[in-house]
């Protein structure tokens, strides 16, 4: 039996009988000794991230209600912690306005800054049971649970420094031939129900081309799945659940962006120019509220680094920035509750699918599968796509960095920075026709020069924010001389951060734009 | 993690209650609780129908040759494990003596658990000694049961004399009144007087109660058989009180 435990499905007993279902029953009872415990109604509401973060880091959280009693349990298994809440939890909600604990401080790392949503809905009957040693000391606590949505399911959670006697008790349990050991929690059962699977859904770059793959196919594929980002992020960014749904958001709506401009010849003509207007205006309409959300993340970083200023002084504008969030967020719900947004959700949905091959994909006339055919109408296959898109990227990546110099205008450094976006989201899309040897470090090393250009671009953001809001503040009452003598400092540090990110994105890069890499580049584009 | 032990210079004053009832209910709070039975007559291990036995005793778990974590016992409530006591604990201040750091040792010894427990509660053996100096480094709050009586008053100068004298870091030290009768003058007069007059001493009394030596016929703590008997509440309130950061009491001294 493992750290965490032994599950099974019991075979169907009546709940007055025997708990433990006769034939486990007799089979533990032949060794140890059985204590009856409580039995209490619980009503679960399982709660995960957006993107299962929990779900990934092999955890299960239940939000508890019975017996008038509201809780938290973390689990499963021996490592299950209970954090009892003096007062009900309106879900969704983030990690930090939970009450404080050791459940939250658990939770902290896992689940970060993104909001727990619940994910199903179950009511159980629990039949807690006390398996005892000859010295009538616990050695494993049973659960016997039922529910509609499942079999009845045992739990055997091996008490610390008890393993030998629990493996025992276990192997016992498995020996009765009507038990079908494995784990099948509620959550799987009421997952299953509604059609869920834990996990979510793989996203885009998890699609898998073939060489041989029609162009338009497969990049009218990956944008359905871009889409399907953009539409799954709505509901999450409108109600503002947490910060990372707009990000997510951005991110498909800019990959699409890239994929329109440097692939969109491979979609049938006109396609591209028509809808590449209307994703700038869906682009530019989440921008105000996602760079107020970045500089207050990053707020308490922020003013944690102020030497003259207190961070006390800075609560005014903090409040001022948060008051101006609530105005962009009211704008930018109503541009996503707009006509416009829904007309091109779908049309850009119709236009894709009619662009999907119905013989699963293949170019209509086949040729050599990874020869760059590329003609008028542009390549003829996916293969081909690929890899005259990711050597226009790394061209252009590399002819714009040349430019780069610690004062370079800030502006050559946000263009590098989108170039190399763009770089990105070529090896990220058309990932499956890469090889991954090739790929990986690209794209491991492309990331941490993108850090740096990050970093620039966002300390020259918030140092605008900083300003713009300066000159407003000026004419609100609550601004104190303390409040602008902070925001002047929080500028000049701002600019130190910029910088210091200016230095290290021109030594970045001139370790990324290497023979090395060009090497991988030609790996990754070459005929097979 | 924060550490709290119980701790009297006295034996006989209840100890090992308080500290079972303490890591019962902080586990019953949701923190992830260790109980450290330092005191060799093992009564809060057998009081949790745990054997009291470390591989190795004291030397192996001092030397490391035996992991604290692979000593650990699970009691049958959950969220409190034990560490429990060993015979030959009537040894570790020889041990500690034998070892290098000798005043840090205990708190060695529990620094790779930090991940594990939220609290921790040390139960130990009535004495000023080794042992005592690695409590006193170890652990973030001393608590002190304090029989309302004179003699116990100046132990408890004492005890605090001597954790102002040690080296830093030290506990805060706190204490409140254990095993009191009501129905005796002096007991009223001090439970009533003292905590206002002098720092460090709480006002939580825990009355003489019968239902105490229930614990060792249940094995299991008074909230667990007698919820709503007075000395349950009296070990809710001092819980609540120490749980939520004990005032740091340095100077015990009596005013007026």
């Amino acid at each position: 039996m493992s750290e965490t435990g032994f599950e099974c499905a019991l075979p169907e007993v009546a709940a007055d009988d025997d708990p433990l279902g006769g034939a486990v029953g007799a089979a533990v009872r032949s060794r140890f000794h059985v204590t009856d415990g409580p039995v209490r109604t619980v009503d679960r509401v399982w709660l995960d991230t957006f993107d299962w973060r929990l779900h990934a880091a092999g955890l299960r959280l239940a939000y508890t209600v019975g017996d008038g009693a509201h809780s938290l349990v973390l689990g499963p298994g021996a490592g299950e912690s209970v954090q009892r809440l003096s007062a009900p939890v309106h879900w969704p909600s983030l990690v930090e306005d939970l009450p404080e604990g050791p459940l939250r401080e658990r939770l902290r790392p896992v689940a970060g800054i993104r909001a727990l949503l619940p994910i199903a809905d179950t009511r159980s009957t629990i039949h807690e049971l006390r398996i005892l040693n000859a010295e009538e000391k616990t050695v494993v606590r049973a659960r016997v649970e039922r529910s509609a949505s499942s079999p009845p399911r045992l739990s055997l959670v091996p008490v610390r420094g008890y393993a030998r006697q629990a493996e025992r008790v276990a192997t016992l349990v498995a020996a009765v031939p009507e038990v079908a050991p494995g784990s099948g929690s509620d959550l799987d059962a009421a997952l299953a129900t509604a059609g869920r699977r834990p996990g979510g859904e793989a996203g885009p770059t998890a699609i898998q081309l073939r060489p041989g793959q029609g162009s338009a196919d497969a990049l009218a594929r990956l944008l359905l799945g871009l889409l399907d980002v953009v539409e799954a992020n709505v509901p999450g960014t409108i109600a503002d659940w947490d910060t990372e749904f707009l990000h997510d958001l951005r991110v498909a709506v800019r990959r699409t962006r890239s994929a329109l401009k440097l692939a969109g010849d491979a979609l049938p003509e006109g396609v591209a120019k028509r809808f590449a207007p209307e994703f700038k205006w869906l682009g530019d309409l989440t921008t105000p509220m996602r760079d107020l959300d970045t500089l207050l993340l990053d707020f308490d970083q922020l003013t944690g680094e102020l030497v003259e200023a207190d961070a006390a002084d800075l609560d005014a504008f903090r409040a001022h920035l948060q008051r101006h969030r609530a105005g962009e967020r009211r704008r930018l719900v109503r541009g996503l509750r707009s006509a416009r947004f829904g007309k091109l959700a779908r049309a850009w949905r119709a236009e894709l699918t009619e662009m999907l091959s119905p013989s699963a994909g293949e170019a209509p006339e086949s040729g050599p599968a990874n020869a760059e055919i590329t003609s008028d109408d542009g390549p003829a296959n996916a293969a081909a796509l690929a890899a005259t898109r990711l050597r226009r990227a790394w061209r252009r990546v590399v002819r714009l960095g040349a430019s780069i110099a610690v004062d370079a205008p800030p502006q050559t450094l946000h263009d590098l920075r989108k170039r190399c976006k763009e770089l990105r989201y070529v090896l990220e899309l058309f990932g499956s026709l890469y090889p991954a040897g090739a790929r990986r470090p690209l794209v491991k090393e492309l990331k941490v020069l993108q850090d740096c250009l990050g970093a620039f671009q966002d300390a020259e953001v918030h140092r605008d924010v900083v300003r713009l809001h300066a000159v407003a503040m000026m004419d609100a009452p609550a601004a104190s001389a303390a409040t602008m003598l902070a925001m002047g400092e929080l500028v000049a540090r701002l600019g130190r951060r910029q910088r210091r990110a200016a230095r290290e994105s021109v030594t970045r890069f001139e370790r990324f734009a290497t023979p090395r890499n060009e090497r991988r580049i030609a790996i990754a584009t070459e005929t097979p | 993690m924060r550490i709290f032990a119980t701790y009297s210079i006295k034996g006989g004053t209840g100890k090992t209650s308080t500290a079972v009832n303490l890591a019962y209910l902080a586990s019953r709070a949701g923190d992830r609780t260790l109980l450290w039975d330092l005191d060799p007559q093992a009564a809060a291990t057998f009081l949790f129908r745990i054997k009291p036995r470390v591989k190795g005793g004291a030397k192996a778990l001092v030397n490391r040759a035996t992991s604290a974590a692979d000593a650990i016992k699970g009691t049958d409530f959950e969220g409190l494990d034990l560490l429990p006591a060993d015979f030959t604990y009537r040894n570790l201040d020889l041990v500690f003596d034998r070892a290098k750091r000798s005043r840090e040792r205990l708190g060695r010894l529990l620094a790779p658990l930090a991940g594990e427990y939220d609290t921790v509660v040390l139960d130990c053996p009535p004495s000023v000694s080794l042992v005592s100096e690695n409590v006193l480094r170890a652990a973030n709050t001393l608590v002190v049961p304090l029989i309302p009586t004179t003699l116990s008053l100046r132990t408890f100068d004492q005890l605090t004399e001597f954790v102002q004298r040690s080296e830093p870091p030290r506990p805060a030290v706190v204490a409140f009144f254990s095993m009191v009768d009501r129905r005796k003058r002096l007991h009223r007069d001090l439970v009533e007087g003292l905590p206002g007059r002098r720092t460090g001493i709480l006002p939580v009394s825990v009355p003489a109660a019968a239902v105490v030596e229930r614990m060792a016929v249940e094995r299991a703590p008074v909230p667990v058989f007698a919820a709503r008997s007075p000395l349950a509440r009296s070990y809710e309130s001092l819980w609540e009180t120490i749980s939520q950061g004990p005032p740091a009491v340095s100077e015990c001294s009596l005013e007026g």
